[in-house]
């Protein structure tokens, strides 16, 4: 490998993929750096990249990586896997190996999302709302006159989950454990070396795999009228396949809770160090959901990565059937190239960034999502108009697995 | 799920494609794209660029005489790709 030039974010070999050194790419967030920065520094400087010996190629700018997240015959979401395989947990998606193994797969993969879509509707996201209000406004009630909270532990990691487990169908006394679970998940501890990313192994892991297996069975012979329910009369009518309804009833746990957390906490971090923004919340709340969509493009989660089916060139680089693709979402949500990306605007009417991931894979709970974001926007700024970061608080940042702020006290004046 | 069907529209079904896209043949084929589920991901317009076009990141239905000689079956498979559940094509009465 002839090496034509190094710098200090990487070395780039002729013809081959630039390399990027694997300190540019942390789990953690140094005190008080903005790594989003340097990533869009990493974007500016290379389309795609590896970091180190790992053979993942980073995509950096919008088409490419709308184009891998939209294209899921040519980059399929997950490892390649035969269907004699075992299992890893039970609720594997159908397998894929190749293109046409792929296409099959995404096309199962929207007939299963269909089946779970008359749960994820507007109208359906709408009913909730009320209830959303309620759970925030106790949350709000056990610190509002204290003049102090801190937002993730206190506010945010209960919010969103607690109305999962409800929304689930998950018995009362067991929202407490769920909520800790989904906080815990994805979460390493920020003096961790050498993590493995994404270790699906975990214990947390299991027991919530083994958890909401228990539910289904539990609920098996009298389905209710919650999210289980409605995914066991799927099953009976032959829309969802049991392992189906186990990977459905996982993902809503584990996709649920630790994005909606950490995507909150990223926006009132943003309006307590912009009062302006906050004044605006406030006077004009027909404005939230565009506030609120636009931070999440600034402040977007982790990434997933992609398999290739099949030999290619793709954007410049030289694809082989079975690299692994990866797409880190501040890049291309941030990459000024997106439409109407090129300036940072709280009033655009719509927006295209890919945060919520893209097409056959988008976040089918982004309704829900929205939603619970405007009412914890409202119900705060109602209670508490203004607040700040505790003065000499070192934060912790969790860029990895887009778990964000580990903690978030604020002060306020009672 | 929305699924290709042949009966008369009712109240919820008109509200919902208020806000959307709906073109209808004069056989009575009735294409439907609700924006508020439509996420443009553009799976109808690959499957079925006759009856389906991207445009301000939704998808519209076009003309109707520009896809009432495709067999149904084009136009249900489109339909069916749709990862929002957003299309549906029926024959509508109503």
């Amino acid at each position: 490998m002839s090496q034509v030039r190094s710098d200090t974010h990487s070395t780039v070999a002729e013809g081959e993929i630039p390399v990027v050194d694997p300190a540019e790419i942390t789990l953690f967030a140094k005190p008080g750096e903005d790594w989003r920065a340097r990533y869009d520094a990493l974007r500016e400087q290379h389309p795609f990249f590896r970091v180190g010996p790992d053979p993942t190629v980073w995509f950096t700018r919008y088409d490419a990586c709308r184009e891998i997240l939209s294209d899921g015959e040519l980059f399929w979401a997950g490892a390649f896997q035969t269907p004699d395989a075992p299992k890893i947990m039970g609720w594997d998606k159908q397998p894929a190996w190749d293109r046409e193994s792929a296409a099959e797969a995404v096309r199962r993969h929207i007939h299963v999302r269909k089946a779970l879509m008359p749960r994820f509707t507007p109208s359906e996201c709408d009913r909730w709302i009320p209830r959303m209000r309620e759970i925030a406004n106790d949350l709000i009630d056990r610190f509002a006159a204290a003049g102090e909270a801190d937002f993730v532990n206190d506010f945010s990691r209960h919010f969103f989950p607690v109305l999962g487990m409800e929304i689930l169908g998950a018995p009362l006394e067991d929202w407490g454990r769920l909520a800790e679970w989904q906080h815990e998940v994805f979460k390493v501890p920020p003096d961790i070396s050498g993590a493995k990313l994404l270790d699906l192994q975990n214990p947390t892991m299991e027991a919530i795999v083994d958890y909401v297996e228990q539910l289904i069975e539990s609920k098996r012979s009298s389905p209710g009228d919650d999210f289980i329910g409605h995914l066991l009369r799927a099953e009976k009518d032959g829309m969802l396949l049991p392992e189906e309804v186990r990977w459905a009833g996982t993902i809503f746990v584990l996709g649920s809770g630790h994005t909606v957390t950490a995507h909150l906490g990223y926006v009132f971090k943003y309006l307590a160090e912009h009062p302006d923004l906050r004044l605006q919340v406030i006077r004009e709340p027909e404005k939230i959901d565009s506030i609120g969509e636009e931070l999440l493009r600034l402040h977007t989660l982790f990434g997933h990565t992609r398999t290739v089916t099949e030999d290619m060139e793709f954007h410049g680089c030289s694809l082989r059937k079975g690299d692994v693709v990866f797409v880190c979402y501040t890049m291309p949500c941030r990459d000024p190239r997106g439409p109407g990306q090129e300036e940072l605007d709280f009033g655009r009417d719509s927006t295209r960034h890919l945060a919520w991931n893209f097409a056959w894979k988008q976040c089918i709970g982004i309704h829900f999502a929205r939603r619970a974001r405007r009412v914890a926007l409202e119900e705060w700024h109602a209670r508490i108009p203004e607040y700040r970061i505790r003065d000499g608080v070192e934060l912790v940042e969790q860029v990895y697995a887009g778990i964000g702020y580990h903690s978030l006290p604020f002060v306020w004046q009672t | 799920m929305r699924a290709t069907r042949t009966r008369r529209c009712d109240a919820n079904e008109e509200k919902a494609v208020a806000n959307g896209s709906r073109e209808q043949s004069k056989s009575g084929i009735e294409i439907r794209i609700d924006h508020d589920l439509c996420a443009g991901s553009g799976y109808c317009e690959k499957v079925c660029p006759e009856a389906f076009e991207i445009r301000d990141a939704k998808s519209w239905v076009r003309p109707a005489d520009q896809w009432r000689a495709l067999p149904r079956e084009k136009l249900d498979e489109a339909g069916a790709s749709c990862p929002w559940d957003a299309i549906s094509v029926a024959v509508y009465e109503g």
